[in-house]
């Protein structure tokens, strides 16, 4: 069990408890707010469960289930998922869809399927399949997409491919959803850090030493 | 005064740019995990989001009116 107290303004010391750090914190990143439910600290828990979940579900949304992949090929190499895996739980789909997907295997939780990209309509390569353009299919092969899977198909660094298309369908919506699912990830990484060694509580007398003020003012 | 102002200019500058509507939740979950950061009784975590909510938007206010202003002059 670790305490700690900081002295306060009003002469009351505030106390917390951490509890056991390390399992608080290991929590804090499973589960955004458990570390801190774990400790008691009930109210900042449901704020942190509640912003940084809200936040990661909210761009997963805005990206239409796309936005959070786990790809690392050279002519796609998603860096964004590191800080995105640092929300824990709700971006592990994405690390079993790569496992699934990585031999070439369609991913599990199909959200849609898409032309071929040797499709003889150029139009219609890695184009959505949809009831009024299915007549156009020449044969069974597909490309799948799937919830937090990587783009399938081929991937080109320049070119037409499937996370171009992605881009074009979903144009603003699927940058502002990556960039959501990023700043929940960071902002649970603050998180953490705050169910590991508690608040960073600045004193009276640390606020005046930063602001150049003598001691006791 | 000046916090009247800004508040009262960010619906305006939302209307021009209606993507600036995403900044709204994500600026507030920041504002909000960033103070609880910092305290751990509510009041003051939510006088610490507060301020922190003014200066961010203020900080983008400020900026989005210099690109905006400069698009002017770029044409």
């Amino acid at each position: 069990m670790t305490e700690i107290v900081f002295p306060q303004d009003d002469g009351q010391p505030l106390t917390v408890d951490l509890r056991n750090p390390y399992l608080a914190a290991l929590l804090a990143w499973l589960i955004p707010g458990a570390g801190h439910f774990y400790q008691r600290r009930r109210a900042k828990g449901a704020l942190f469960c509640i912003c940084i979940l809200g936040t990661f579900l909210f761009g997963l949304g805005l990206g239409r289930g796309r936005v959070v992949y786990a790809s690392f090929d050279s002519e796609d190499f998603r860096w964004q998922f590191v800080p995105q895996l640092a929300c824990g739980a709700v971006s592990f789909p994405a690390l079993a869809q790569k496992i699934v997907t990585q031999d070439g295997g369609d991913p599990m939780w199909v959200l849609c399927e898409r032309f071929p990209g040797n499709h003889p309509n150029s139009d219609l390569r890695f184009s959505k399949i949809t009831p009024e353009n299915q007549d156009q299919k020449r044969n069974d092969t597909t490309i799948k997409d799937g919830f937090m899977a990587p783009p399938a198909g081929p991937k080109f660094a320049r070119g037409n491919d499937v996370l171009a298309k992605w881009h074009f369908d979903y144009r603003h919506d699927f940058e502002m959803g990556t960039l959501f699912t990023i700043v929940a990830g960071l902002l649970n990484l603050m998180a953490i850090y705050d169910a590991f060694v508690g608040p960073a509580i600045l004193t009276r007398s640390q606020k005046n030493r930063l602001e150049g003020q003598p001691e006791g003012s | 005064m000046l916090m009247v102002n800004l508040l009262g200019l960010s619906p305006m500058l939302a209307l021009v740019t209606p993507q600036m509507w995403y900044a709204v939740p994500l600026v507030v979950a920041v504002s909000l995990v960033w103070g609880a950061t910092r305290h751990e009784r509510l009041r003051e975590i939510a006088g610490h989001s507060l301020r922190s909510l003014f200066w961010v938007l203020t900080f983008m206010m400020v900026v989005f009116a210099l690109i905006y202003i400069s698009g002017y002059f770029t044409q």
